[in-house]
């Protein structure tokens, strides 16, 4: 199971946490890529922050199978 | 002995009236209060000008123009500065962040920042060399627009030489003018092209040929840079298409772009999306500002009437305030727009709100032919290029106009003999600064319902209020990177910022000190400065501290039609965002906060504030 928690103005528009039976392991970020331009958000995975609950960064090369839950907040605004 | 590490603890000063250029040293300690860039700018305005604020004219001799680097700037990929003052829109202190290589030039001249004040009797421009500085005559320099600016400047001082400049609008006092740099970046909120006019001041340009001030920890920093680096170069999307995707994806996907004066935010008009505007409009991308690994810029090419027109992108805010929300939906004549506002030194995003504004009234018959001069209709390339210049010139009813959003309202209901409320409700706007291009009814893009309402920088959205006010949602981030003087577009999370500072200041600032003490000072100093107000506006909390009129509007059309953001939410979330920050229901910062940030000389200050709301 992968929960994924939202924050700011994303947990308003998508909810505040998803959670996911993980049938297969993929790369981490593609799968939050895929997650957020399916909640019409408008937004790819290079505008938000993939942390673990503590707040820690997740690196790229993190897959779904090494967490089970992850934080997402829009790091990029403006423009 | 206190060491200073990333900044050199050093202002250019210039008095215009009097000639008097000198060098002031700033204490290693303000930079760890205030950090730089919009911190030390508010600590500055707050030292020179609080106990005067209200009556201090924005746009007389008695402001100050701060033009501010920061710590990071020069090392941290990116290069922004910030432009700031007493605000001839907000009457507060607005952080006015603008990409342009006369940031570094500043830092290897031996500065941190340039301090302007008093005012020429004729104008001028300021030539700083390192330790050698002019204020030289500009009579021929003055009335020049944008890019036949950029050309005189090259020949007068012999090469391409970073600057800083303003066109016609603030010359013309414009309070919608800005600065410019690089003919198509502009510091556009805050209105200090404006306040440069008024000091007679047409450009400034730099040249340092010396290093940048000692970092603390070069292997830190080293590893950071490169670190940051690669997390910057990532975001290839970003690179690829810039800020130009917006026009598609805020419109369509996030449906939270203005359209035809906010009365929608919604549209499906594919040709404004990237691809297509890639193919027939970019002749160069990417377009990098100096040292940038991210390289988010373009330039594109239009020809309308036989005129050939080049601006960036257009970027998102500029291709939206100027397109979708004068209903102009044409390309090729919405980069037309959008340059001759960069060649009149508008800002494009106050420019298109207040154009907006009165096409709106017009269609409505509040304004007239005979108010106007001319028909106004959505979409109308020629009446609207005339009127962006008849604002900058103060034409006719250009002169209204030119007063910005706000006072624009003001002035129509006087002259309608209508109550005032009657016009501002069509004014998109907060505490004088027009909204920025991203709206809050659909929920999908990034502004909360708070954003505007409680944000010390009013409408602007590169400096919006957020919960939780310890997060990066929240204000206190962007006038950290504001301070810190960072791209927004290159940052990236807190930690590795911080650990940035730290490396290259020597600093230990950590997440609670940031969010505990140095971003709520700021915050706290400029929210002050905005309340004094002044000397011909004054803001009530009660009443102000709120959206426009029109985000409490249903959404007419698109995916989420009926959506609006509910006054309750509005009015909850400030009081919460405000206890936050250790602010009292009406946003003025306690007692206890001020002593606890080391504002002692604020305390009475904001007793006499609260007495005047008739607060307890
Ligand atoms: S990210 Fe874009 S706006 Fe920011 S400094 Fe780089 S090129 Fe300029």
């Amino acid at each position: 199971m992968l929960c994924v928690h939202f924050l700011g103005n994303l947990s308003s528009s998508i909810g505040s946490k998803l959670c996911f039976e993980v049938e297969k392991c993929v790369d981490l970020y593609s799968f939050i890529d895929d997650l957020l331009r399916s909640k019409g958000g408008a937004l790819s995975v290079e505008e938000v922050l993939v942390t673990s609950l503590d707040g820690k960064p997740l690196d790229s090369r993190v897959s779904t199978c090494d967490v089970s839950d992850v934080v997402v907040l829009r790091l990029v605004r403006g423009g | 002995m206190v060491y200073l590490f990333g900044s050199w603890g050093r202002l250019l000063r210039v008095d215009l009236s009097t000639g008097r250029m000198s060098t002031e040293e700033i204490h290693p300690m303000t930079y760890r209060m205030y950090v730089g860039g919009r911190g030390l700018a508010t600590y500055l305005l707050w030292r020179e000008l609080g106990r005067k604020w209200r009556d201090v004219d924005p746009l007389g001799p008695e402001n100050i123009l701060t033009v501010l680097t920061g710590p990071l700037t020069g090392y941290y990929p990116g290069i922004k500065l910030v432009v700031s003052g007493k605000s001839p829109q907000s009457g507060g202190v607005v952080g006015s962040a603008v990409s342009s290589h006369v940031a570094y030039a500043i830092k290897a001249a031996g500065y941190d920042g340039i301090v302007v004040s008093g005012a020429s009797r004729d104008p001028v421009y300021l030539y700083v060399k390192d330790d050698s500085v002019e204020v030289r005559d500009a009579s021929k320099l003055w009335g020049l627009r944008g890019l036949e600016l950029v050309r005189a400047l090259r020949d007068d001082v012999g090469r391409d030489l970073p600057s800083l400049y303003i066109g016609p609008a603030g010359e013309n006092l414009v309070r919608t003018a800005a600065v410019m740099a690089r003919w198509f970046h502009a510091a556009g909120y805050g209105g200090y092209g404006a306040v440069m006019g008024s000091k007679r001041l047409k450009a400034i340009v730099v040249e340092g040929s010396g290093p940048l001030p000692p970092v603390a920890n070069r292997d830190d920093f080293a590893k950071l840079r490169y670190e940051v680096i690669d997390k910057v170069a990532a975001r290839t999307t970003f690179r690829r298409w810039g800020t130009t995707s917006g026009l598609w994806r805020v419109g369509y996907e996030t449906s939270s772009e203005p359209i035809r004066n906010w009365q929608e935010e919604w549209h499906n008009r594919e040709e404004f999306s990237h691809a297509p505007i890639e193919r027939k409009h970019w002749v160069k991308n990417p377009w990098a500002d100096w040292g940038c690994p991210l390289a988010c810029m373009k330039v594109s090419r239009a020809v309308v009437d036989g005129v050939i027109y080049l601006t960036d992108g257009p970027d998102y805010e500029m291709g939206a305030y100027l397109g979708s929300n004068l209903g102009l939906f044409e390309v090729d004549k919405v980069i037309a727009l959008s340059a001759i506002a960069d060649d009149l030194g508008l800002c494009g995003i106050q420019v298109g709100n207040v154009v907006g504004f009165a096409v709106e009234l017009f269609e409505r018959g509040m304004l007239t032919e005979d108010d106007v001069g001319y028909t106004l209709r959505w979409g109308d390339f020629k009446s609207l290029k005339k009127l962006l210049e008849d604002i900058a010139y103060r034409r006719g009813f250009g002169a209204v106009l030119a007063e910005g959003v706000y006072r624009s309202a003001v002035e129509i209901a006087k002259r309608k003999r209508l109550p005032v409320e009657d016009v501002l409700k069509y004014a998109v706007q907060v505490k004088g600064i027009g909204v920025g291009a991203h709206g809050i009814r659909s929920r999908k893009d990034y502004p909360q319902p708070i954003a505007y309402a409680a944000s010390v920088q009013g409408g602007d959205h590169t400096s919006v209020a957020g919960l939780p006010a310890n997060s990066e949602e929240s204000e206190v981030w962007s006038a950290f990177l504001d301070s810190a003087v960072i791209c927004m577009f290159t940052s990236v999370e807190e930690d590795t910022v911080l650990k940035f500072l730290n490396a290259v200041t020597g600093w230990s600032v950590t997440k609670d000190e940031l969010y505990g003490t140095i971003g709520p000072r700021i915050l706290s100093l400029q929210r002050i400065l905005l309340l004094l107000g002044g000397p011909d506006v004054r803001w009530d909390p009660r009443k102000h501290d709120d959206n426009p009129p029109r985000f409490y509007e249903p959404l007419p059309t698109g995916p989420y039609a009926g959506s609006l953001v509910p006054r309750e939410e509005v009015s909850k979330n400030l009081v919460e965002y405000y206890r936050q920050l250790g602010w009292d229901d009406l946003g003025i910062p306690t007692e206890e906060t001020l002593r606890k940030l080391g504002l002692y000389d604020a305390v009475d200050v904001v007793r006499a504030l609260r007495r005047e709301l008739g607060a307890s």
